[in-house]
């Protein structure tokens, strides 16, 4: 019995020892912090890399005839800018995408990226304006890649043209179709 | 008896344990808010168009214009389509910052409000690589038509 007593203060005193202990230890609690900020910095890093693999090519949007706001100002006819050279890319027909600048004559868009890559990186490069016309048939992508290869030439001012909407303020429509109350 | 001892104290302590509590919907919290971010900043999942050069975003405001194909109607063309239709009539939906727009008048006005509010904003345009231009122009169109100078297309690194 005495024996288990013991044990018993033991015990007791023990536990008041622990309890000391932890009123002892004072200060704020580091283990939760820790596990938070841990949480924060993971979350950053995953979101982080899930945006860093994109990058943006810039144009103009200058408009193929009448009014709108561009950078290039296409619609001053008294203004002719000599450095202005237009790539027109039209499709084949079978999924393919021609391409005409310069001297490449309704050429292959890899034979575009060749004629822009042989151009020399220089000042004359720089103030050289390249518009892209594209039909409508023509994909998305390749007017990507032909912007991508001016770009990567050293071109700075490129754009991409745009048709003029019959009626301003809605942007689908057809040229040709007839709009019989544009007339005040 | 140690045993016993043990359980006394935890007895002692009242009510649930908060602690595992806190952070398991601390966790669920954060999942979500990252789920969101992503959700709202890149609108439709699109599959980019690959590019070997292009320039980081700079600018500080940034008006995200996604263009998707839908998934159960043709691809029109702008050629010889009429006004005031729509962009489903094209066969695609088109949202900014994650929000739909119905045709291209909405989205004139988005973009207006866009450059209203800091002139120096830059316009994103994330459009599916296998969309015809056609379905991209009148996109352009009513960004210009709303005053913006530039556009800036999205493209995927390519290494």
């Amino acid at each position: 019995m005495s024996q288990q007593r013991r044990r018993r203060r033991a015990s007791s005193l023990k536990r008041r020892g622990a309890l000391d202990m932890h009123s002892m230890h004072f200060g704020p609690n580091m283990t939760p912090m820790v596990d938070v900020v841990m949480v924060i910095l993971i979350f950053f890093m995953v979101s982080a890399a899930f945006m860093g693999d994109e990058w943006f090519l810039r144009a103009a949007i200058p408009f193929e005839s009448g009014r709108g706001s561009s950078v290039l100002k296409p619609n001053d006819p008294l203004e002719i800018p000599p450095d202005r050279v237009e790539a027109l890319l039209e499709t084949d027909g079978q999924g393919g995408t021609l391409v005409t600048f310069l001297d490449v004559n309704a050429g292959s868009i890899e034979q575009f990226e060749e004629r822009v890559r042989a151009f020399p990186r220089s000042v004359e490069t720089a103030k050289l304006e390249v518009v892209i016309k594209a039909a409508a048939a023509v994909p998305y992508r390749d007017v990507i890649r032909a912007h991508s290869a001016l770009d990567r030439a050293g071109v700075v001012k490129i754009g991409v043209s745009v048709k003029q909407a019959t009626k301003p303020g809605t942007g689908l429509g057809s040229p040709a179709l007839p709009k019989p109350d544009l007339l005040p | 008896m140690k045993r016993r001892a043990i359980t006394g104290t935890h007895s002692m302590h009242e009510g649930v344990n908060a602690t595992p509590l806190i952070d398991v919907v601390m966790c669920l919290i954060i999942f979500f808010l990252l789920v969101g971010k992503l959700a709202s900043d890149r609108g439709a999942a699109v599959r980019l168009p690959d590019s070997l050069s292009g320039r980081e975003e700079q600018s500080a405001s940034v008006l995200v214009v996604t263009i998707s194909p839908l998934p159960d109607a043709p691809i029109a063309t702008d050629v010889g389509t009429p006004g005031e239709r729509g962009w489903a009539s094209l066969g695609v939906s088109v949202q900014a910052d994650g929000q739909t727009l119905a045709d291209a008048r909405e989205l004139e006005a988005t973009v207006r409000s866009a450059l209203a509010k800091d002139a120096a904003a830059s316009i994103q345009l994330r459009a599916d690589r296998d969309l015809p231009f056609g379905t991209v122009e009148p996109v352009l169109r009513a960004c210009g038509n709303a005053g913006a100078k530039a556009i800036r297309f999205a493209a995927e690194k390519q290494q």
